[in-house]
């Protein structure tokens, strides 16, 4: 069966950024501080708000991306295209993210209990604008982050695999009991006490 | 936890399907019987227009824009410092101990070039920077965020003017005091963790045409290595 419009379009939108991005890498390992500041931007508007909610403070998301770019700058010339550039990039973040957030104890990955919503209750759009930042905190850590990668930055399962370094159907798993939960925080946070 | 719940029926195989259908990332046979469940099957069907609501949500990208300069500034005194002496940044370590296994070390000449040119680089790019920072970090603009950056506002003393600025760290005290008054500043604050001062500056510079040439003066001095306006709270 053929694929979709919808999706041939972001292959070949994901298939043009990578370019770019492998162009950006080649200058950066021949120590080009423009394609690093044009790279850094580019991810720095990706990532900052990403980590920010994932970390509650801007200062380690600035830190975890600073470590990431720096890890860039040095290995870029080792990089060889055995992926998308985006993947190998997030990979790094990841890795950087999960070490900080370790770091910084327990707490901002605490977990609690809510009653597990039923799939077919909707959340109200007010209610989700609201209480989502909440809600996300409290989830999991590893179901929080496939769930930004595949709906914040827009990865696909497969992406979200290898940025994780995890089987395919970890992610899709991972996926279903993140939503699942976050249904049922939203639920609790909007529902009077 | 990672466990596996069997999919039985149509309903179930949706819900582990519809995220990558909402994020557009689902293609082929999976995303067409997908397709073909959701037209015949409401509940799902409602599944996913909620499901789509989330993304979309999570999607935007709201009102709050992270400025990347001043952490990008950051970033390449963080390479200045660590290649000049790699010991000092602890990441540098575990680095090394991965580039050992794949690949030789870079040739420090090589680097040191490559550092002199970075340096001239960003000195360019910050005259651009300049300007936009003025505006962009006015108190009525400002983020509401609670952190430091470069750009952050810094403390009031009798001007309103400022500047954030990196010394070549190999300057002497002679050198630096030569500086300071070329452009009559004094430094109020730093270094910070990347070695950033705040500069104020005396009262005869209190507008941003006037803090702009002070910058120039400063980026014209080889021993600067960045420079940027840092406005206060008084500032236009
Ligand atoms: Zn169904």
């Amino acid at each position: 069966m053929k694929a979709t419009n919808s999706g041939d379009r972001r292959e070949s939108t994901t298939a043009a950024r990578n370019e770019i991005e492998l162009a950006l890498l080649a200058r950066i390992a021949k120590r080009d501080a423009a394609a690093m500041k044009e790279l850094y931007l580019l991810y720095h508007r990706r990532l900052a708000r990403f980590l920010t909610r994932l970390t509650s403070r801007y200062d380690l998301a600035e830190e975890i991306i600073n470590d990431t770019c720096w890890i860039v700058w040095q290995r870029a010339i080792d990089f060889r295209g055995e992926s998308l550039v985006s993947t190998w990039i997030l990979g790094i973040t990841y890795r950087r993210a999960l070490k900080t957030l370790r770091s910084i104890g327990p707490a901002a990955q605490e977990e609690i209990d809510v009653p597990d919503a039923a799939s077919e209750q909707p959340c109200e759009q007010a209610e989700l604008n609201e209480w989502l930042g909440v809600a996300l905190a409290r989830l999991p850590l590893e179901q929080r982050m496939v769930l930004e990668l595949a709906y914040h930055l827009g990865h696909s399962c497969e992406e979200i695999a290898a940025i994780m370094d995890c089987p395919v159907n970890t992610v899709k798993t991972r996926m279903f009991h993140g939503r699942r939960k976050l249904r049922g925080l939203l639920l609790a946070l909007a529902s009077p006490a | 936890m990672d466990r596996h719940p069997p999919i039985t029926n149509p309903h179930d195989e949706a819900a582990h399907s519809i995220p990558w259908l909402v994020n557009g990332t689902l293609h082929g046979e999976a995303a067409t019987s997908l397709r073909e469940h959701l037209a015949v099957c409401s509940r799902c069907r409602e599944s996913y227009e909620s499901e789509k609501r989330l993304y979309e949500t999570m999607r935007a990208e709201g009102p709050l824009v992270f400025a990347g300069e001043p952490s990008f500034q950051k970033l390449m005194a963080r390479i200045e410092i660590a290649e000049r002496a790699p010991s000092m940044d602890p990441a540098y370590e575990a680095l090394r101990g991965d580039r050992a296994r794949s690949s030789p070390r870079r040739n420090p000449s090589r680097t040191a070039i490559a550092i002199r040119w970075l340096a001239a680089a960003v000195l360019i790019e910050s005259a651009g920077l300049g300007l936009l920072a003025w505006h962009q970090h006015s108190p009525s603009l400002a983020s509401p965020a609670r952190y430091e950056t470069l750009a952050s506002p810094a403390r009031t003393y009798g001007t309103n003017a400022r500047a954030r600025v990196v010394f070549r760290s190999n300057l002497s005290l002679h050198d630096l005091a030569n500086v300071l008054h070329g452009v009559d500043a004094h430094i109020i604050d730093g270094p910070t963790d990347a070695n950033v001062y705040t500069l104020g500056f005396d009262d005869q510079v209190s507008s941003p045409d006037q803090l702009e040439a002070r910058l120039a003066a400063l980026r014209a001095q080889s021993a600067v290595l960045f420079v940027e306006p840092a406005s206060t709270h008084g500032a236009p």
